[in-house]
């Protein structure tokens, strides 16, 4: 009994904190456990082992080079790497924070800075909540998408001051025009260095002005910005949400209470946050949610071995409306059923097609879409309730056994569903 | 005979559009089916009957995704918008001049525009938006796609195409191209969303059949009867698409492609192709991006309203070409206008009152509504112009029950001819 509610948990896991699994590699995560696999996900050496993978090789992403191409080339990199990455978890998380702390390339412009953020968000989106924040803040992609890095101190720039706030952090209702005002004048000083890519701060572009910020007095630069947002009584169960959201679909206020108080335990340290989720998550207190493209192509291409080309993943995305880097804007993408939109539901019909095109003929996927056992299936490609409804099942068998079942089957609600 | 394909790849545009438009023509005098789309052979000129005039009238949006400025856009003589933008104002040599007006002017890309306003078939609404603005984006769309019903599930257009009967077997009775479009999300109705029309086509490995298949018996899940709905709406509107457009090429790489990216001229080409089909299409909206600039405006918004006024005039040109000025109005919307006073990158930071404009002849022509940079709201164009001013016009247009959308009637101006 406890190996098959095991295995329902592990399929919960590996398709919602990670990229999914491979049928073997699902087997072996059934036998470490439930939660000895969420200690593996959130252990210091997954986290090292990302860290010490840079993805991109910084010689194709010169900072001189605003080259579409280059853009196009450090998308595709990222987006393949995440149906093959050694730490999903880790890499699962950078997929949120994107979503969160949101540049994007089409006004970054310059590829190596977009990498240099999701970087960021791989090597501390697990750790520090305050680190992180102070790292996003000065962190030369938002700088230029946000316009930060124009922004003076006689005449500072208001868009990040004001997302910080509303989006990022503690929310609408929490602060008012004096606080975008002074949190921009805060901030303002910090700018991007064209030739080294890296931020820098000029002091004569700085107003070192103390001001209120959010309540609290003396505020005047990133420290005490930070200082203040962290400390603003709504912070944490922001925050507690976002994850809670992502990972769990909804969290209702008890579970979000949990949340919380998980965060706040050890001074905002993320990994507590997401260890406190996810063990919800085991315990089958997570609600359905439709996949993003992303991830869901990350899961087919993952469960298949496919690796189809870039070109056509990207026109494909293009068409679901979820290109990675390429957020449509500063609030990154809407979620849940708007991932029902007609334009979604025919790019996921394309690059489905694309991925089980590209299948290898040894994969157990197409295999298991080879034979004429439904189930067989729905366990190959790890569904945690390994079953198919009526209008699927009838579909999936009027379907070519093999490649055209297979492409089908990811486009079923019971795999777009997670 | 060339084919629609073959008319399509020789480039997007005004003579491809009348091209096409001339086919429908004899086509129809040779008595094709009007009212229901015909069953087609690839390649032959059999779909383009669907391009034949129908007879409704159509709305078009454009939406402006960012907080176009207003300003920069329809340009005030007042010597104190000078003030406030010492680098950013347009210099007056270039500003285009509307016919009979003295105290407005048009950014030099929207030239293409002025000879429809010196016709009478252009209004220009500047300081529209809602009473008490907030600068936040995401606060100042909801109010404009809700019609300021905040908590508001669905969006303006959405809740009288729940009303509509032909729903059910019109794919793209309302069509959001470029992005998603929340005013047309009903209780129930849910737009057709192109976001890549150049791909939007299902691939060969999997035929339309396999969906409808999988659509029925309706789930007891929810979420899963929403994936089917989704997937009967998605196979309809996609073999609407394929009737108005040709059947896409298929690539090596396996994504169905046709030619074109996306801006407004080509976006504001499929609404123009859509509004004339027989299709039972009724509303439209075209999405583009890019108008928050909050620096190096000059540049950026000249070429974002080149394209509009380019696509716009194109449009116009379609319609008119296929005789369907009479029954299309276009409009265009946005979440906000921007602050006067320019900030010190170059751009302008988020402010409230904004600028709408109308086009067709059915239009109230002119200048409505007002901006007195004497008397601003807190360094913002003070809001003179209630959106659902605009509304009540819009939805008097498609005949639908303005109070079912908005509670009541606002026109205190009246925007239609």
């Amino acid at each position: 009994m406890r190996a098959v509610d095991d295995r329902a948990a592990l399929c919960w896991l590996a398709r919602r904190a990670g990229f999914g699994l491979t049928p073997e590699e699902l087997d072996a995560a059934v036998r470490r456990g439930p939660q000895a696999e969420i200690e593996r996900l959130l252990s210091s050496e997954q986290i090292a082992s990302a860290v010490s993978n840079r993805l991109w090789d910084d010689a194709d992403l010169p900072l001189t080079n605003k080259d579409r191409k280059e853009g196009v080339a450090a998308i595709g990199l990222w987006t393949t790497y995440m149906a093959v990455t050694p730490t999903p978890l880790v890499d699962r998380l950078a997929w949120m924070w994107h979503g969160h702390f949101v540049s994007a390339l089409d006004k970054v412009k310059v590829a190596r800075l977009m990498a240099n953020q999701i970087r960021l968000f791989r090597s501390a989106g697990l750790g520090d909540f305050t680190e992180l924040l102070r790292a996003v803040i000065i962190d030369p992609a938002m700088l230029v998408y946000l316009d930060g890095a124009q922004s003076t101190g006689t005449e500072p720039n208001e868009n990040f001051g004001r997302e910080l706030l509303e989006l990022f952090t503690v929310g609408l209702g929490a602060f008012d025009e004096n606080d975008v005002k002074a949190g921009a004048a805060a901030l303002s000083g910090w700018t991007v260095d064209r030739q080294t890519g890296l931020a820098v701060f000029r002091l004569r572009r700085h107003d070192d002005t103390a001001r209120t910020f959010l309540g609290r007095e003396g505020v005047h630069d990133v420290d005490t910005v930070v200082g203040a947002v962290v400390g603003h009584p709504q912070l944490a169960a922001r925050i507690a949400a976002l994850v809670g959201g992502e990972l769990l679909g909804s969290a209702n206020e008890a579970l979000l209470a949990e949340l919380t108080a998980a965060f706040t335990a050890n001074d905002l340290n993320i990994a507590d946050l997401v260890r406190a989720a996810l063990s919800a998550g085991v315990g089958g207190r997570a609600e359905p949610v439709v996949l993003a493209p992303v991830p869901w192509l990350a899961i087919a291409m993952r469960l298949t071995g496919a690796t189809p080309p870039v070109g056509a993943l990207g026109l494909g995305l293009r068409t679901a409306g979820q290109v990675p880097m390429l957020p449509p804007n500063v609030a990154g993408w809407p979620g849940g059923v708007a991932w029902f939109g007609t334009s979604t539901v025919v790019a996921r019909a394309n690059l489905a097609a694309v991925v089980a095109n590209n299948t290898p003929g040894t994969s157990t996927v197409l295999r298991a879409a080879a034979s004429n056992d439904l189930t067989e299936l729905a366990v190959a490609l790890g569904l945690v309730d390994p079953t198919f409804g009526d209008g699927s099942s009838s579909a999936l068998a009027a379907a070519k056994p093999g490649v055209q079942r297979l492409a089908l089957a990811f486009c079923t609600p019971e795999f777009v569903v997670a | 005979m060339l084919s629609r394909r073959h008319f399509i790849q020789l480039g997007a545009g005004l003579a491809v559009g009348v091209a096409l438009d001339s086919c429908a023509s004899t086509r129809r005098d040779l008595g094709a089916p009007a009212a229901s789309a015909p069953a087609f052979t690839p390649g032959s000129l059999g779909r383009a009957s669907v391009a034949q005039h129908a007879t409704g009238h159509v709305l078009v949006v454009v939406q402006l995704n960012g907080g176009n400025d207003a300003l920069n856009t329809l340009v005030p003589s007042d010597g104190r918008y000078r003030d406030a933008r010492p680098t950013l104002a347009i210099p007056e040599a270039d500003l285009v001049a509307l016919r009979g007006v003295s105290d407005w002017s048009l950014h030099p890309s929207l030239a293409p525009l002025a000879p429809y306003f010196a016709a009478g078939n252009a209004s220009f609404l500047p300081g529209i938006g809602f009473d008490d603005p907030e600068r936040s984006h995401f606060v100042a769309m909801d109010r404009w796609w809700r019609a300021d019903a905040i908590g508001a599930t669905t969006g303006w257009l959405g809740r009288v195409l729940d009303a509509d009967a032909t729903a059910a077997d019109t794919p793209l009775l309302a069509t959001a191209l470029g992005s998603g479009a929340p005013q047309l999300r009903g209780q129930h109705f849910q737009p057709a969303t192109v976001l890549q029309p150049s791909s939007f086509a299902l691939p060969r490995l999997l035929d339309a059949s396999l969906f409808t298949t999988a659509a029925r018996p309706t789930s007891t899940s929810a979420l899963v009867a929403q994936a089917q709905a989704a997937f009967l709406a998605s196979v309809g509107a996609v073999g609407s698409f394929a009737e108005l457009l040709g059947d896409p090429t298929s690539t090596s790489t396996d994504v169905a492609t046709r030619a074109g990216g996306f801006d407004l001229v080509h976006g504001l080409d499929i609404a123009a192709k859509l509004a004339v089909s027989n299709l039972g299409v009724r509303v439209v909206v075209v999405s583009v991006g890019g108008f928050d600039t909050h620096a190096n405006q000059a540049a950026t918004q000249k070429s974002l309203l080149a394209d509009l006024g380019n696509g716009v005039d194109a449009f116009m040109k379609s319609i008119a070409a296929a005789g369907a000025s009479d029954r299309v109005l276009l409009a265009t919307t946005t979440e906000f206008g921007r602050r006067v006073q320019q900030n010190g990158s170059g751009g302008t930071d988020h402010g409230a009152g904004g600028l709408s404009m109308m086009f067709g002849p059915m239009v109230a022509g002119g200048i409505h509504g007002a901006v007195d940079l004497g008397d601003l709201l807190d360094g913002d164009i003070r809001p003179s112009l209630d959106p659902r001013t605009l509304y009540t016009a819009c939805l008097d247009w498609l005949g639908a029950a303005v109070e079912s959308s908005l509670g009541k009637r606002y026109d205190q101006v009246a925007l239609l001819a």
